[in-house]
Order: C-alpha cells, then structure tokens, then sequence
C-alpha cells in the first residue's frame, strides 16, 4: 500500500488536494515567519550591553585604590559616571570584592555586584558578574575603574565593532604609540590585518624592522585596557588554559588569539592617564585642572 | 469511531492496478535520490580523501644577484647547485613534478644537461612567487599545490617539502603553509633571523625581524622554544594566482616579509615545526662553509 494511495473517487483527491493545500501552505507561513524573526534579530545583533567595572580593594602598588580620591571625587565614581555617559549601555554596574567599595557605589547611586576575592583578573571577575545578573546579556565592556578619563565614545566604539563583526568575539581599542615608548616593555604594541582584526600583541616593538630602530614615520599601535566581549565567549574565556606566548609575553589577551579566535581592534585619540600608583593621582589632577576638568 | 488518517481512504479504493502509476512514480523518486546521494557520496568522498592531490614544485633560480651573481650555477663539491636542490626536490613523495622556473638561458642550459624540465620566465619577476605564480601559468597541466623550493639551499631534506604538502592537503581553510625550526638563543636579536609565533592549531599568528614572543625583562629566554621561518612555502594554486598582484601591505613593507602579505589579507597560513639546520648558500663564502659540512658528514 503507498503512503497515499490513488483512489478512484474523486472526492477523495479533492479533500487530499485541501489537506497538502492546508499543509503546504501553514509550512510556506512558518517558514516566512522564521525568517522573518531571524532576520529581524540579526538586524540587531548583539543588541543586550552591559558595562562592568571590575574594583577590588587589594593590591600590591596601590590598596583601596578605587576609592581613591581625584580633584575630591572617588575615582571609582568618575569612571562609573563616564560609563554612564556611553548610548550603547544598557547598564552599568560595578563588581567588586569588598564592602567599603560596595558602600562607595551605594552612595552615589551605582549598582554593585559582589564578587569574590579570588578572581585573578578583570575578566574572571567581568564573568563571575556576568553569572550573577539575572538577565542574558550579548555583549560586556570590561571598563577598566582606574581610567577614570575614560572617553564614552571608545567604549560605544568597541561595543558597534563587536555588534558589526559577528565572527568575533572580542573587541578592544588602540592609540597612537609615543617613539619614546616603542622599547618600553610596559607599553604594549599591536599590529592588525586590512580589516581591523588583531594579528599579534607584544611587549617587544611590532611591526620591527631591518635597522632594529624605532622607525619615526610608522604609525605603531599602544594597546588600551578597555575591552568586550560576546557573553557566550567570556563564559568559558577564563577558564582556557593558559597559553604558551600569553605566558612568556604575560598578555592575557594572546590566550584569545592563540585559541583561534577572532578579536576587533578599533584605531581611537586617546591619552591614557591610568593611576596605578599614589603618584599618578597629583598627576591626573594636575592634567585635570589644566583643561578645567571637574 | 475510527478517526480519519490524512490520506483518507474510501471502503472502495482502488487496489494495486491504480498504485502502479504511484509505485512507478515513486520508484524514480528513489532512483534519482539514490543518483544524487551516489554522486554526492563519491564526490565528496574525493574530496575529502585527495583533496589538493595534484602538487607540483617549482625551483625558482634567478641569474642576477647583487651579491651573488649566478649563484644557481656555482659548484658545490663538483656540481652545481641548482642540480643539488633539484636532485633532493626529487626525493620528495608528495611531488607529482619538479620544475626550475628561470630567466636565464645559462641556468636552462645547465639543467637541460642533467635532465631538468625548465620553464622560462621574465627577468622582472621580483620574487620567488611570482616567478612560481607566472611559470604555473605556463604549465599545460593543472595542479592544486605549488611548492616554492628555494634553489640556495641544496640540503634541503625532501621530508620538509612533504610535510608542508601534507599540511596544506590537510587543511582546506588555509592558502599557504611554510616551516619552522628552532631559533638558536644567539639569533635571538638577529634582523636577519625571521622569528614566528603560531596558535593552538600549527596556524601562523605572526612573523617579526625582532623578538616574539617577547617578555618583560626585554632578553631572551634559554628557555623558550622560539621558532625560526625557513624560506620554504607551499601554496594553494587558485591563491598563487592572485598572491603577487595583492598590493603590498605595511607590515609587509615594514618589516620587509612577504609572508606578511598573507596574513594582512586575513588569509589563514598553516606552520609545520621541523628539525633543520638551515644552510643557505647567499655569498661565495657560504660556499665553503658548506662544503666543509658536507665533507664532515661525508656527503656528496
């Protein structure tokens, strides 16, 4: 007996003709209507943006370094402000391991998530946040808290980047490098492909030359902290294993490229006035109150 | 009340006479999908099992040189070296062909004598590449993998150009596939010595004049395995095609590597790590130096 079988009676291949009709036509809507819902989610791709501003209280050069105070603001403050400033955010929040930071954050309004002491850097505790938020969330700018001159546009930039490159999974800035910094083993250097992807990030200079000479005419690239990535990828990013050139560079960032995967690099104006030290806060207040920054 | 299945039935339908017309209809229904399935099977299954399977190598000799000129033909120990590095390309397994590609007619002489196909080419190419890319196009046959086997280096081991053969068969997403070695500490801060760095997968990352990867302290480390570039590279032909007209790219012209070039232009480069000690022949000197090894380990 075939699946269907031929009937003679016409009334038979009438109502079989209305049941493939009905059929055939609810998978034509089906179809229509999956493709339109995927369409329309890729149009905004990657549309949910966090902003996490990793703050522990510990550290070796600098402790309680967050709420230090610049120009009588703590600094954990000023960054989160700026953050707040960026139109690719749909939230920001702060993630940190100590109390007196979190009691800070209370008080000028930040939501704060309490993570633990343990986390080894700012994408583990980026990660560990990134867990305890009830909502799903596409991408995550790990928004360095000691940068706190953080310009908004850099961090919408690496956001569109990351929305624009759906192969990658992860996206940070770059600025002009000073020649004078070219042999610094501190300032790290970056070098890209023709399309903004990041080929190789190195303490040594890079791209380098016959002469062994800072070549005063190259555009070099100094590597800045501000980076996001794609939820997805920041679950498991820090538990890979540690690789070999991340290790000898010490770059966490080599561990993304030596797995195979895919970073953007966007080309920004920006002078960074990081404060690792008690000494860099006199100079970020003096540069502050030269261009009458409050 | 039984209920009605999809395909209703009538208490009078037709038996088997009437499902003839359906039992042929659908027994070409199935004979075409096998036909396709078939095909699909065999064709993919090829594909996957002698992918890339047609490989040529071709031995790129120059006549001019502003330190050496008519390097190809300068004897070692009794022969010439392009005859050297020709007779080694032979021994390689993966190869269904060995040519030299030159511009020279004192070269194609030289090789014609000891048996060499030849395959002439313009005084203009500027590199090894081009001149691979120009003399494919001049071959009547078609082939998958081009392997540039460069002509200074007669000891080259036949099991380096299988195995950067092998790497690109094996990797259909990459376009070019090249070897390393270990780098000796004393090279470490050599511009000449080309240094690389690579990922989890033998996919090329880098290639730098200056140390990678580097560290902190800025010195080298005894203990890092850094890898030196070997100048052989193997290439997808559809890629050879296109690779010497790409517009150079400014890591390129920095660093001044070719290789470079690849990797700017996003595409994926497969690196295999082999144990050679590099002896290329780029001055008269290199001549007796090399000789010398080869008297010590009584090559000839």
């Amino acid at each position: 007996m075939s699946y269907c079988p031929a009937s003679s009676s016409s009334s038979s291949s009438t109502k079989a003709w209305i049941v493939h009709g009905i059929l055939a036509g609810a998978a034509a809507v089906a179809v229509a209507i999956g493709a339109r819902s995927y369409r329309g989610r890729s149009r905004k791709f990657r549309s949910r943006v966090i902003g996490i501003i990793p703050a522990r209280y510990a550290s070796s050069r600098f402790e309680g370094k967050p709420l230090v105070n610049i120009l009588g603001k703590p600094m954990i403050q000023r960054t989160w402000e700026r953050s707040k400033l960026a139109t690719t955010l749909d939230h920001v929040v702060v993630a940190t391991d100590d109390e007196r930071i979190a009691k800070c954050c209370d008080e000028f309004g930040a939501a704060v998530i309490m993570t633990s002491e343990s986390c080894r850097n700012g994408a583990e505790r980026c990660s560990e946040a990134l867990e305890k938020l009830g909502k799903e969330y596409d991408i995550v700018v790990n928004i360095q808290g000691d940068e706190p001159l953080v310009e908004p546009e850099i961090i919408d930039g690496i956001v569109m980047a990351l929305q624009a490159a759906p192969d990658a999974v992860f996206s940070t800035a770059v600025t002009s490098l000073k020649p004078e910094d070219a042999f610094d083993p501190n300032r790290v250097k970056c070098v890209v492909d023709n399309r903004g992807y990041a080929i190789y990030f190195s303490r040594g200079l890079i791209p380098f030359n016959k002469s062994g000479k800072v070549n005063m005419q190259f555009p070099y690239m100094l590597h800045l902290g501000i980076q996001s990535y794609d939820a997805k990828f920041l679950k498991i990013y820090p538990q890979l294993e540690p690789t070999p050139l991340q290790l000898e560079e010490d770059l966490e960032q080599l561990k993304v490229l030596e797995n195979g995967f895919k970073m953007k690099v966007i080309k920004v104006n920006h002078e960074a006035h990081g404060v690792d030290t008690p000494e860099d806060v006199g100079k970020i207040e003096s540069f502050m109150r030269e261009r009458n920054l409050s | 009340m039984t209920p009605k299945s999809v395909c209703t039935t009538s208490s009078d339908h037709a038996p088997f006479v009437m499902s003839t017309k359906s039992w042929i209809l659908h027994g070409v229904a199935t004979a075409a999908a096998l036909a396709v399935g078939a095909h699909a099977y065999f064709f993919y299954r090829r594909s996957v099992t002698v992918f890339r399977s047609r490989v040529v190598g071709i031995i790129p000799a120059r006549f001019a040189s502003s330190r050496f000129e008519g390097k190809p033909l300068v004897e070692i120990l009794g022969k010439p070296m392009i005859q050297r590095t020709w007779e080694r390309a032979k021994l390689a397994s993966t190869l269904d062909r060995v040519v030299v590609a030159t511009d020279d007619e004192k070269i194609a002489e030289c090789c014609r004598g000891f048996g060499a196909e030849v395959i002439m080419t313009a005084e203009s190419c500027r590199n090894g590449a081009e001149r691979c890319s120009e003399a494919l196009q001049k071959l009547e046959k078609k082939y998958d993998i081009v392997v540039n086997i460069q002509g200074d280096e007669p000891l080259i081991e036949p099991e380096i150009i299988d195995g950067i053969v092998k790497a690109l068969q094996t990797t259909p997403n990459a376009v070019f596939s090249t070897a390393v070695t270990s780098l000796k500490p004393e090279d470490a801060f050599d511009p000449n010595r080309v240094k690389c760095v690579v990922d989890n997968r033998g996919y090329a990352i880098y290639f730098s004049r200056g140390l990678i990867p580097f560290n902190k302290s800025g010195k080298v480390n005894s203990e890092f395995p850094y890898n030196l570039h070997l100048g052989i590279q193997s290439y997808d032909s559809k890629f050879l095609k296109i690779y010497p007209d790409l517009t150079p790219t400014p890591l390129q012209l920095e660093e001044d590597l070719e290789q470079l070039k690849v990797l700017e232009n996003g595409y994926k480069m497969k690196v295999i790590k082999v144990d050679h000690d590099a002896h290329g022949v780029d001055t008269p000197e290199d001549v007796a130096k090399i000789e010398n090894f080869m008297r010590e380990r009584n090559l000839s």
